[in-house]
C-alpha cells in the first residue's frame, strides 16, 4: 500500500449506513458501500500520488481523480492506493519512495506491473475489486503475476482523465486506459455497469457518449479461435498446458473451437514501441545518460530494438 | 523527473529502459499512426475472416519471473495498439509437472531462448 486512510473509509461507510436508513427505500447506488482499492495515480485530496518517483513525494493532491469521484458518486469506499514502479513503464512494482511490492505465493517472483500493487493486494484478498491501468500490460501483467481476473476495457469506457502520469501531455498514440482487477469476471462487470450507470463521459469528456458495456451474448453458437504462440516469444510449459486445458473444456462445452496461427506483429511491436516513446521519455527520465544504461543491459529484445 | 528527485533508477527501469527509443518528429509520428492503422486493418480481417466471436490467447509467454526479469510485453501490447479489450481469467498455479523442457522447444531466435530459459529459475511452491 502507498497511502492507507482507513479511518476516512470507515467514517464513509458509517455516513452511507445512515444515508440507507434514513431512506430505506430509495435503491441504492450500484457500488454501494463496496470498498474499492485504487492504483496510486489516482488522486485523493490530501494524500500523495507519488506514482514511485521522489519528486512527488510529500506533495499531497487537492482534488479527486475523475475516476475516484465517479466510484464515489456511485456508492463506493476508498481506503487505499496500491504501489507501481519507479515511471510505472515496468513490469516490477519496485520504486525508491516505498521498495518493492512482493508476490503473496511466492516472494522470489515477481508481483508484476505496473499495477503490482493491486494485483498482491487483491491475491491476499486485501481487496476484492481495485483500478488498475494498462497501456502495455499494466493490468494485465500483475493479473497473470497473481492469479486473479484483470480486464482493459477499450479507450474511451472508463474514465482516466487526470490521472497522474509521466509522460508529457498530449503525446498518446496509445492510450493509457483504467480498468478493473478482481476476485472474480463478475466482479470486472459489476465495475463496468457501474461506468454505465455512471455515464462516465460526465466525469472524463474524452470518454464515448455511449453505454457500450453490454456482455449479454448476441448468439449462442460462438466461435472461439486459439492461437498459441505470438511467433516472437514460446510460452512456457505451464503456460502451454494451461492453454490446452481451457481449449479442451471449451470443446468440451460445445463452443466452435478453431486453431489459428497470428498474423505477424513484427511491425505492431516496433510501432508501439516507439508509441511509448514519442517524447523520447524526457519527461520520465534523462535521455543523454540513457545510452551509457543501455549498454550495462544484458537483454536483447526482438522489437524493441527494431524500434530503437 | 528521476532527475528531479535526485534518485537512482530501480533494476527494472533501468532494464525497460523506453529513453533508449529515440523521439519522433511529426512526421514519424504520423507514419507511427498510419502503421497502427495497417496493423487495425490486419486483424479485422483476421478477426472476420475466420468468424470469431473471441479469441483465446496466452497474455505473455512466461507465468511470474523471478524479480525485474519480466521483459516481455508483445502479448499484451498488441491489444493496446489494437484497442481491443482483453481480460485476464486465471487458471491455476505452476505444478511440479510444468518442469522446464529444453531449450530447443524456443525457435524464434535468441531473445526467445533467453526467455525460455528463464522457466528454469521458477520453482513450484505450494
Amino acid at each position: 500500500l502507498t497511502e492507507i486512510f482507513f479511518d476516512k473509509a470507515i467514517r464513509r461507510a458509517e455516513e452511507l449506513d445512515a444515508e440507507q436508513a434514513s431512506n430505506p427505500n430509495v435503491p441504492l447506488r450500484p457500488l454501494h458501500g463496496l470498498p474499492i482499492s485504487l492504483k496510486d495515480s489516482h488522486k485523493i485530496p490530501g494524500y500523495d500520488s507519488t506514482v514511485g518517483l521522489i519528486c512527488f513525494a510529500n506533495k499531497p493532491e487537492t482534488v479527486y481523480s475523475p475516476l475516484a469521484q465517479l466510484l464515489l458518486d456511485q456508492g463506493a469506499v476508498l481506503y487505499c492506493k496500491t504501489n507501481v514502479p519507479q515511471t510505472m513503464m515496468t513490469a516490477d512494482s519496485d520504486n525508491n519512495v516505498f521498495g518493492r511490492t512482493l508476490n503473496p505465493a511466492n516472494v522470489n517472483i515477481t508481483a508484476g506491473g505496473s499495477s503490482g500493487g493491486e494485483g498482491a493486494l487483491i491475491a491476499m484478498r486485501g481487496s476484492v475489486l481495485g483500478v488498475g491501468t494498462d497501456i502495455a500490460g499494466s493490468i494485465r501483467i500483475p493479473s497473470v503475476c497473481n492469479g486473479i481476473y484483470g480486464l482493459r476495457p477499450s479507450v474511451g469506457l472508463v474514465p482516466d482523465a487526470d490521472n497522474k502520469d509521466v509522460v508529457a501531455p498530449g503525446t498518446d498514440g496509445v492510450a493509457p486506459v483504467a480498468g478493473p482487477m478482481a476476485i472474480s469476471l463478475r466482479s470486472c462487470d459489476l465495475f463496468m455497469k457501474a461506468m454505465n450507470a455512471a455515464e462516465a463521459w460526465k466525469y472524463d469528456g474524452s470518454c464515448l457518449h455511449l453505454n457500450r458495456w453490454d456482455t449479454r451474448l448476441k448468439h449462442t453458437n460462438l466461435r472461439i479461435g486459439i492461437a498459441r504462440n505470438d511467433g516472437m516469444y514460446t510460452p512456457w510449459p505451464p503456460v502451454r498446458r494451461a492453454m490446452e486445458e481451457a481449449a479442451t473444456k471449451l470443446r468440451a462445452s460445445g463452443i466452435d473451437l478453431v486453431e489459428l496461427e497470428m498474423p505477424d506483429i513484427s511491425e505492431a511491436v516496433s510501432t508501439t514501441y516507439r508509441m511509448y516513446s514519442v517524447d523520447g521519455c524526457e519527461v520520465s527520465t534523462i535521455s543523454q545518460t540513457a545510452e551509457s544504461i543501455y549498454t550495462d543491459t544484458i537483454r536483447v529484445y526482438s522489437g524493441f530494438d527494431q524500434a530503437r | 523527473l528521476i532527475k528531479q528527485g535526485e534518485e537512482p533508477e530501480v533494476e527494472s527501469v533501468k532494464r525497460t529502459n523506453l529513453a533508449s527509443i529515440p523521439g519522433a518528429t511529426l512526421k514519424d509520428y504520423f507514419e507511427l499512426n498510419a502503421a497502427r492503422r495497417r496493423t487495425q486493418a490486419a486483424f479485422q480481417q483476421f478477426w472476420l475472416q475466420n468468424r470469431l466471436d473471441a479469441l483465446l490467447y496466452p497474455p505473455a509467454p512466461t507465468t511470474a519471473t523471478p524479480l525485474d526479469e519480466w521483459s516481455v510485453i508483445t502479448y499484451t501490447m498488441l491489444w493496446n495498439l489494437l484497442d481491443y479489450p482483453a481480460v485476464i481469467i486465471p487458471t491455476g498455479r505452476v505444478c511440479d509437472s510444468d518442469s522446464a523442457d529444453g531449450i530447443e522447444n524456443a525457435t524464434f531466435g535468441p531473445h526467445d531462448e533467453k526467455n525460455y530459459s528463464l522457466c528454469k529459475s521458477i520453482s513450484p511452491k505450494s
